[in-house]
């Protein structure tokens, strides 16, 4: 059983930078995968030698089993032939065709009969909730709306692997999260494999089976978006997902997957998965909601001093001062005192080098 | 499992970027690029070092020809009398465009908008036509000179139009427009807020002009100025007509009477005074590209959603709203009403009752002589067919240099600029010599393809530049969602691209239009039965002194222009 994509070692040079580096990715039947990095990590540039729009240096790329691009036996099917569809960031829609031309271009393309045609563009913006809008042109359309006929105009042709360029970025806010869980829904629903790209970070985790985190040019962390949030296997992913409280500690032992550092005088019990074998200096990495006030002698508690309260209508943010870091957490109080006792619950203090 | 297993059966392979094989459609254009701009060039480099016409029998390779020039003491005159237009032209047209754009850009100046119009006319009037304007309006029997002396009770007028400060007058005067549109646009693009700045720390309006708007946009200035310094040694029509009685020759018009004078075209000096042209060409405009490249733009876009308040001009307004007028009336007005004044009289001069004189006849006697009516006809169909076929040609072009491989893409850019170098006169003059020179080429020579051919090559450089900025336009996006949708390289272009670039095609092919119609030095060397077109005609007509013929003809074309050019405007079309 072949995957719906198989990426071997991929790699792409541009303007002298290595933008893919060996790059290795599955994706398989019905999953929906989220691309996620920081700007310059490649990603879009995996999105388009996936679809053929740009060619890698080098490497292989396999969609069910047929390899789209092979650099060694210089295979490289053209994007016509490749079968896939793509919804792009500026949705990409035709000016000078209605919304009914725009969808069934691709089915145009592959010479199906005029009344087959009609059909099925009627259903796929039935579902997809436009059904009155056919005779329209994209510029009397809303972004949502826009947005919506850029799916159906790549859902039409059933492709084999659904790929997305930021496909919530020309949203504004508030429509964003309804589209988020739509997106999902009607992805489910269709049963498709879906590879999308975003730099969202909520978008990612909400949208996909798997988040594949990029950074220069290689997979960081290729996992459920529940394991990247809670057991990130490196400083990067842990610092990049959300915006955790990292300061400095004194490593003194590890047991296992256990690991005992030293934090303000302080002895603390945190897990270090990914790093065995600590000693030095590390880095702790501990997310806001799971620092919270302790009782001065309990578990895992370590001194901080109380520099600053930002009241932010739902809560309360509190700055503390650990030597030379800065964490913070939230509480529904307002605080007082100058030395507080922090607590954090051992398998959520995540330690690495 | 958070990563998959690395397949065993491919070896890492190292990194490269990949080098595919040209594809050979863009060789093929680069390949006809190549040879319909270097061919005429090659070909004058070729004659000007023999001692005899190319297709003599018996000719010797040598300098004769470099010698027999450069000892003329008549070609350094002409020389020195270019080298003082173009300084004319700096030194007058660059200050005057500046400020003229500066007024009506960015103040209070009253008919702002009607003098941005009217400013850009003779941009689109054939010089030979202004210098027929200037003598029929203000020459000796000129109109205005007959007003003028009826009024102060002169025997003739104190000034004269053929002397050579008059005609370096003229052409700086005639030639601020081009200067005027660099640099308005280019203010047009500036963040206001630099100004308003100024403002605000209390300068006044000349101040700011002078401190911030001159200074910021002084790439536009050099490149204006060099733009002036090149057309100057280029210019032709204004000097044929108005160098004539005192017989002043510039280097286009020595060249000209290089032909006529013995009867028996000089092959060797022509080649050798169109080398020298062109060498000067290339230098110029090699200064131009240095001198701007660098600077790049100090114009930020800045926040543009706001409209900038326009600086008043207090007790200036008015004063300076007259001088702009009288500007116009003598640059463009002037010289054009006489024009169209004088193609509608019989008879001219002083003493002559003006109204009286009226008359259709010398429109009647262009449609009874076939020749001119003809080139009424040649021309329309030059500008129509022969435009829309360069449209084509410059947007392939264009095609090329966006998405050729970057060293095709490099040297198609180059020899589409090549022809700025070259004076239209010399490229007409290069070509015919190659239509002779070709025996293929023959059966194109009697026909308006050689006069489409040539307005083609000429006009390459502008065409393309038009093309690029209409391509520019439409985004990438549309036509890589049709290869995905399944369509060929090819049939994206067609289906996606060009049907949302039709209003760019459209505004380029009037662009065009006006400029064939306009277009004169180009075919004056083509011209034979049968391929008359009205600019090299009246070129011709100048010769034999046809004055009435001459009037309606340039009347006729300054007609259809501002027909074309309302007409682009309704499109929102602005030249470029």
């Amino acid at each position: 059983m072949s995957s719906t994509l198989q990426i071997e070692n991929l790699g792409k040079v541009l303007g002298g930078n290595t933008i893919l580096d060996g790059l290795n990715l599955q994706v398989e039947a019905g999953e929906i995968v989220a691309l996620l990095g920081p700007s310059g990590s490649g990603k879009t540039t995996l999105l388009r030698c996936i679809s053929g729009l740009e060619t890698p240096d080098a490497g292989r790329i396999s969609i069910d089993g047929r390899p789209v691009y092979d650099a060694a036996a210089r295979v490289n099917v053209p994007p016509e032939a490749r079968k896939l569809g793509l919804v792009f960031q500026s949705y990409a829609l035709w000016p000078h065709k209605t919304v009914s031309q725009n969808v069934a271009f691709g089915l145009e393309q592959r010479k199906e009969g005029k009344g087959e045609i009609g059909r099925k563009v009627a259903e796929v913006l039935e579902q997809i909730g436009l059904g009155a809008l056919g005779g329209r042109y994209p510029g009397q359309l809303s972004g949502g709306q826009q947005q919506r006929v850029s799916l159906a105009r790549a859902f039409v042709t059933e492709p084999v692997l659904l790929l997305l360029d930021e496909p919530l970025s020309n949203l504004d806010a508030k429509l964003r999260e309804h589209a988020r869980a739509w997106l999902r829904e009607a992805l489910k629903a269709s049963g498709k494999t879906a590879i999308f790209v975003t730099h969202d970070q909520s978008e990612a985790m909400a949208i996909s089976d798997r988040v594949a985190i990029l950074r220069g040019g290689k997979l960081a962390q290729y996992a459920p978006p529940e394991q990247v949030y809670d057991q990130p296997n490196s400083l990067f992913v842990a610092d990049f997902i959300g915006n955790p409280n990292i300061m400095d500690a004194q490593a003194v032992s590890t047991e296992g997957q256990g690991v005992r550092v030293q934090v303000n005088g302080a002895t603390l019990e945190g897990v270090g998965v990914h790093d065995p074998e600590l000693g030095g200096k590390v880095r702790a990495v501990i997310r806001q909601e799971h620092l919270e006030l302790g009782s001065p002698g309990a578990a895992n508690t370590f001194p901080a001093r109380h520099v600053n309260s930002v009241f932010l209508g739902a809560v309360w943010e509190h700055w503390v001062e650990v030597g030379a870091d800065r964490l913070r957490f939230h509480s529904p109080h307002k605080l007082s005192g100058e030395m507080l006792t922090m607590h954090v619950p051992r398998e959520k203090l995540l330690v690495f080098h | 499992m958070t990563t998959p297993p690395i397949s065993q059966k491919l070896p890492a392979q190292a990194v490269r970027p990949a080098r595919g094989p040209l594809p050979w459609g863009w060789w093929l254009l680069l390949a006809a690029v190549a040879v319909a701009v270097l061919s005429p060039l090659l070909l004058l480099l070729w004659q000007s070092f023999l001692s005899n016409p190319f297709f003599a029998p018996a000719k010797q390779v040598g300098v004769s020809a470099y010698s027999q020039v450069l000892t003329d003491p008549a070609f350094w005159r002409a020389f020195g009398n270019s080298a003082v237009l173009a300084g004319a032209m700096i030194f007058i047209a660059v200050p005057l465009g500046a400020i003229l754009a500066f007024l009506v850009t960015k103040t209070d100046l009253p008919f702002a908008k009607v003098f941005e119009v009217l400013l850009l006319t003779p941009i689109f009037v054939s010089p030979i036509v202004l210098g027929v304007g200037f003598i029929v309006s203000l020459g000796p029997s000129g109109f205005v000179s007959g007003l003028f002396t009826q009024l102060f009770h002169l025997a003739s007028t104190p000034w004269s139009v053929y002397t050579l400060p008059a005609i370096a007058l003229i052409a700086g005067l005639t030639h601020v427009p081009y200067v005027f549109l660099y640099v308005s646009t280019t203010m047009k693009n500036l963040d206001a807020s630099l100004e308003e700045a100024a403002r605000l720390s209390g300068a006044g309006v000349w101040k700011v002009m002078t401190s911030v708007t001159l200074p910021l946009v002084r790439p536009a200035l050099v490149y204006s100025a060099m733009l002036m310094l090149l057309l100057g040694f280029e210019i032709f029509g204004l000097p044929l007509v108005l160098g004539d009685a005192k017989g002043v020759d510039v280097i286009t018009t020595y060249l000209y009477r290089l032909t006529a004078v013995t009867g028996v075209p000089a092959y060797g000096p022509m080649a050798v005074v169109a080398m020298i042209l062109i060498l000067l060409a290339l230098l110029i405009v090699f200064m131009q590209r240095a001198l701007t490249r660098n600077k790049g733009s100090y114009a930020s876009l800045g926040a543009k959603g706001y409209r900038a308040q326009r600086l008043k001009l207090g007790s200036w307004r008015w004063p300076l709203a007259i001088i702009t007028i009288l500007y116009l009336l003598y640059a463009v007005i002037i010289p054009m009403a006489g024009v169209l004044l004088r193609s509608l009289v019989r008879s001219w001069g002083p003493g002559v009752d003006l109204l009286g004189a009226l008359t259709t006849a010398n429109y009647a006697a262009i449609l009874s002589s076939p020749d001119l009516s003809r080139s009424v006809v040649n021309t329309l169909v030059v500008a129509l067919v022969g435009g829309g076929v360069a449209v084509a040609v410059y947007l392939l072009v264009a095609l090329g240099i966006q998405r050729a491989p970057k060293g095709a893409s490099r040297t198609l850019d180059y020899l589409a600029g090549l022809p700025r170098a070259v004076p239209g006169l010399i490229m007409g003059l290069a070509l015919f010599w190659l239509f002779i020179f070709v025996p293929a080429l023959k059966p194109v020579r009697p026909t308006l393809i050689s006069i489409a051919l040539a307005y083609m090559v000429v006009w390459l450089p502008y065409g393309v530049r038009l093309l690029t900025a209409a391509l520019g336009q439409v985004s990438k996006d549309l036509e890589e969602a049709a290869r995905i949708g399944g369509a060929t390289a090819t049939g994206a272009f067609l289906k996606a691209t060009l049907p949302v670039l039709k209003p760019g095609l459209i505004a380029a092919w009037l662009l065009i239009f006006m400029q064939f119609v306009r277009e004169y030095s180009s075919a004056v060397y083509l011209l034979s039965p049968g391929t008359e077109v009205l600019g090299a005609q009246i070129v011709q007509l100048w010769g034999t002194g046809a004055v009435d013929s001459i009037a309606a003809l340039s009347s006729l074309q300054i007609v259809i222009i501002v027909a074309v050019y309302s007409l682009a405007t309704r499109f929102g079309v602005r030249p470029e």
